[in-house]
């Protein structure tokens, strides 16, 4: 056996063996208990919080919803300590995604305030409640219910030793959970929600799923802490799970690092472990409040990774100076997660934990909508209407295999790079009309309040087909673009793709019906590897649910690993391997714009919706982006919508343009006579015809 | 009916007080979320703190210098709130802003209760010891009071920024901080200057509120969190709409006990304000994903 087996197993054999230690006593017994049942609720808020991107300030609440329901469930109803868990934690579930559906429609600062809300709230009304408390301000429940006479007649569950099972046992499970989940679709879609909404809708991630689910978990988990508290402690009262408790589970998961299920464990067991030490020690009394405040604020200022940050150091450290002994266990582990797999992804979590965590959320402001005051009711309509329309058939693109890259099914001796693959036995249909159309716009008209800013235009996408859509700046191009993609909703016209009405649908289904798109301001993961930005696009693939993922059942297994597969092909298909473990951030911009066009590709959609792709880039780097289209297009058969300013590209790639102004339809047609086209000419160039600017557009 | 609709007039008369505080609170939110983007969780604590300092010194100096001492050491907890963590985060992330901020109140929550311990004290009034029959109930002078003060400070921000040059400056770097920076105006000044009132308007509510009901670490802290309604009811931005704002949630507190037999429960306040909270959250928030986009044209 290797040493580091047996250091493991031995850590193991200790912990569990920690009450039956001949120098461990009582007290220290309880504050082992307690530091497990912190640990749960500090990996729940790891899930929402570090993971999804939710602030939470009223966990206290939830612990406590879920150690009152236990007291009634207990009392009240006779059901006895490990049956009432799953109640309990459905209960306390069901609240937490009550509070999720504020989370549906405020972010960052204003859901720390509903939270906190929410706490104080609970704090007033609902634990002053004689029907939730009990009568006296307290609840308790009798040791019989609980003890051996009941459930399971050879464990004691008051007995503080026994009980040290369970919650190890609990915590465990917590932590295994949360494993499966980080390296699941559902995790990675927590991770998309928090690095960019946009780009994950445009994934064809629900939101509104995926927000409630994660408020449910993390809600139900810390029910689950409560409940073990209750079951432990035997009687509760609800300054045990006022608000400066919701801040106290907040502080030891800005210390373990917020992000680190590892560091988590750790500040709970240190949080425990104060607490110990403050009991012993009388001088101490009183203090133990500020100094747990106190460690919180200093984390903050000065190492804002915590001790998960700190921890991934060490491994590091350990690593380097060992030979490299933890770079070897990191490929081990990687390649037993998933076998058979092309397995060059690299550990995941260690990616990820190594740098300050907290730095990597963003909260934006609130921003208003334009003129909306519409109200809840017709919200609530749109709402309904969103779930009752029924999804449309899903569309995949296929795939070339990669030794008859370029060849039109030559195979070639080995694949070549798209750079020198010549496009040119890509022949498109020579009529439009032999095209099947993909994508029509009919008649769009969008308005803000009393501006128009697109009136009544259409457009048509049909089969292969590169099609530009072009025009002045204000000219209405992203608005048309944004309601063809679902963002804004059109006054008047109908979206119908392939062939089908998508007008009602919202962004996320027509993502999943395979519209696949980019954005001008990159919205790539930043806190994931390329390879971890390219596997989220896999979750309109994936079709297991989340209980699969939170037990990584084998059919959720096999799904990861036809996932990975997936990526990996696109990856040798646009050329990424060098790049495809290396973190987003810092990678040159034209870079990213084809990681972010590989991750469009991942979702397999016949129909990419690009938005000014050649933006930000220099001439060469637009030429190479220009021709990765060509190719994509040649190889595939992939259908593009793209808008674009770049004049030059649009003319250079296109098979169609459309030309808006001033929100209306100025010219359509080939490249060739768009550019010779007087009228498009003067909006571009404003009325002067003459000179050096017509020049380069007749030269394009 | 008669009797029920004296009892009303005779709840709303008594919450004036409360009116006064959450408006100095609100306008303090608004001031600092205007400056730093950063919704404020430590207010409630930057004006309890000052209350108990007041507490403390009244007994030493007397009830007036100890009220002045105590509201500038709360303008002085403000800008050190701004200078050692807020600004110090800005650079780390919105969501740490918010947890330092979290973290202040924690530590001095922590604090006055280590110091002062969390029974219920009554601190010493600062207006003459004068109270009027109001109905069944008695209405001190010192609620009145603290209801006027916050009225005529409310009022006079108010006309500082939309007079002066000073609340021009405030004004145009919280829009733009970088543009002002070109025209001329130190952001970090207005910054500091805009946790310096907020500082003193949270201590100058702490202190005449913790004076005419009592001190608790827990319970005065979070006699901020209506404020946080108001401010939000008022648009969050706007000074004006705080002040409406705390008219709305004071006159909520003082009617829902009136409304028969589930409204005398205890909590019911708040739990009205926060389904009020909610509903308006939900109604302001902008859609999911229309707020990341470029607004199109």
């Amino acid at each position: 056996m290797k040493p580091r087996t047996v250091a493991v197993a031995a850590g193991f054999v200790l912990v569990v063996a920690f009450p039956w230690l001949p120098f461990v006593e009582p007290s220290q017994v309880i504050n082992a208990n307690l530091a497990g049942e912190y640990a749960i609720v500090a990996i729940s808020l790891v899930i929402l919080t570090g993971w999804v991107g939710q602030i939470s300030l009223a966990h206290g609440a939830f612990v406590g919803i879920g150690a009152f329901t236990t007291g009634i469930l207990a009392r009240n109803f006779g059901i006895p300590f490990p049956a009432n868990l799953p109640i309990v934690m459905v209960v306390s579930a069901g609240v937490a995604a009550l509070l999720g559906v504020i989370a549906l429609r405020v972010r960052g600062l204003y859901l720390a305030v509903a939270t906190l809300i929410f706490a104080w709230m609970a704090d007033a009304w609902l634990f002053t409640s004689t029907w939730l408390v009990g009568s006296g301000g307290a609840s308790s429940i009798q040791n019989k219910v609980i003890g051996r006479e009941a459930a399971i007649p050879s464990f004691d569950f008051s007995n503080k030793r026994t009980f040290y099972l369970v919650v190890l046992a609990t915590l465990i499970a917590t932590v295994s959970i949360a494993r499966n989940l980080r390296e699941s679709k559902t995790g990675r879609a927590f991770f998309a929600v928090r690095g960019s909404e946009m780009a994950a809708v445009s994934l064809g991630i629900d939101l509104t799923r995926y927000k409630l689910l994660a408020f449910a978990l993390s809600g139900g988990l810390a029910g689950v802490a409560g409940n073990l508290l209750m079951t432990d402690l035997r009687t509760a009262t609800p300054v045990a799970f006022q608000f400066t408790v919701s801040l106290f589970y907040l502080s030891i998961v800005v210390v373990g690092g917020l992000t680190s299920v590892g560091g988590a464990i750790a500040a709970s067991v240190l949080f425990a472990g104060l607490n110990e030490v403050f009991f012993r020690v009388t001088a101490l009394n009183g203090w133990l409040d500020f100094v747990t405040v106190g460690l919180l604020l200093l984390v903050l200022l000065v190492y804002p990774g915590g001790l998960g940050a700190l921890g991934a150091a060490a491994r590091d450290q350990i690593g380097r100076l060992s030979g490299g002994v933890s770079e070897r266990v990191r490929a081990w582990r990687t390649s037993r997660r998933t076998p058979g797999d092309v397995g060059d992804e690299g550990d995941s979590t260690q990616a990820t934990s190594g740098a300050p965590e907290l730095a990597e959320i963003e909260v934006e402001p609130l921003a208003e909508e334009p003129g909306d005051g519409l109200g809840v009711f017709s919200r609530f309509r749109t709402l309904i209407q969103d779930r009752r329309v029924r999804q449309p058939e899903r569309r995949v693109l296929e795939l070339p295999d990669l030794e008859t890259l370029g060849t039109s099914g030559i195979p070639e001796p080995e694949p070549l790079d798209w750079r020198e693959i010549s496009i040119d036995h890509f022949k498109l249909p020579k009529s439009r009309a032999a095209r099947e159309p993909v994508l029509n716009a009919e008649h769009i008209t969008v308005q803000f309040g009393g501006l128009t800013a697109v009136d009544d235009v259409s457009l048509e996408v049909r089969e292969h087909e590169i099609v530009g859509l072009i025009g002045p700046n204000g000219a209405g191009k992203t608005t048309m673009f944004n309601a063809i993609a679902g963002l804004n909703e059109p006054t008047s016209g109908r979206v119908q793709i392939f062939g089908t009405d998508a007008t009602e649908l919202p962004v996320h289904r027509r993502a999943q019906m395979g519209v696949g798109r980019t954005f001008q301001l990159i919205q790539l993961f930043p806190q994931l590897t390329v390879f971890e930005n390219l596997l989220v696009a896999t979750h309109g693939h994936n079709p297991t649910g989340v209980l699969r993922h939170l037990l990584m059942t084998p059919a959720a297994v096999d799904e990861e690993r036809a996932s990975r597969l997936l990526v990996h092909k696109v990856i040798e298909l646009v050329g990424l391997e060098e790049i495809s473990d290396q973190s987003v951030t810092g990678l040159p911009f034209g870079l990213l714009r084809q990681v972010e066009l590989a991750r469009a590709l991942v979702t397999q959609s016949p129909l990419l919706m690009l938005d000014e792709p050649a933006s930000g880039l220099d001439n060469a780097e637009t030429d190479e982006f220009a021709h990765l289209l060509r190719f994509l297009r040649a190889e595939t058969g992939v259908t593009i919508l793209l808008i674009e300013h770049d004049v030059r590209m649009v003319t250079s790639i296109s098979d169609y343009i459309y030309v808006i102004n001033r929100g209306q339809l100025l010219a359509e047609g080939q490249p060739a006579s768009i550019q010779r086209n007087p009228t498009v000419v003067a909006a571009y160039l404003g009325q002067s015809l003459d000179s050096q600017p017509k020049a380069a557009l007749a030269h394009a | 009916m008669l009797s029920f609709l004296s009892d009303v007039v005779v709840n709303i008369v008594l919450t004036t007080p409360l009116v006064g505080a959450y408006t100095m609170f609100a306008l303090g939110i608004v001031f600092i979320y205007r400056a730093s983007k950063v919704l404020n969780l430590a207010h409630g604590a930057m004006a309890m703190f000052p209350a108990y300092l007041f507490f403390a010194l009244a007994g030493a100096v007397g009830a007036y210098p100890a009220a002045v001492l105590a509201v500038l050491a709360g303008g002085a907890l403000g800008v050190i709130v701004e200078r050692v963590v807020v600004r110090r985060l800005r650079s780390v992330s919105p969501t740490a802003q918010v947890v330092g901020t979290v973290a202040v109140l924690g530590l001095l929550i922590a604090l006055a209760a280590r110091v002062w311990g969390t029974t219920p004290l009554s601190a010493p009034s600062v207006f003459p010891e004068v109270s009027y029959r109001v109905g069944d109930a008695q209405l001190q002078l010192g609620s009145i009071g603290l209801f006027v003060v916050s009225l005529l400070v409310a009022g006079g921000f108010i006309a500082l920024f939309r007079f002066t040059d000073l609340g021009l400056a405030m004004r145009a770097s919280a829009d733009n901080r970088t543009a002002s920076s070109l025209m001329g105006i130190d952001p970090d000044r207005t910054t500091v200057l805009a946790w310096l009132f907020a500082g003193l308007l949270a201590a100058l509510g702490g202190v005449l509120l913790g004076a005419s009901t009592n001190l608790h670490p827990f319970i005065l802290s979070l006699q901020v969190l209506p404020a946080f309604v108001a401010a939000l009811l008022g648009g969050l931005e706007n000074v004006k709409g705080a002040v409406y704002g705390s008219f709305v949630v004071g006159l909520a507190v003082g009617i829902v006990p009136t409304l028969g037999h589930w409204g005398e429960r205890v909590g019911a306040p708040q739990l009205a304000l926060a389904v009020l909270a909610f509903v308006i959250m939900s109604l302001r928030g902008a859609k999911v994903v229309a707020g990341d986009v470029r607004s199109g044209l």
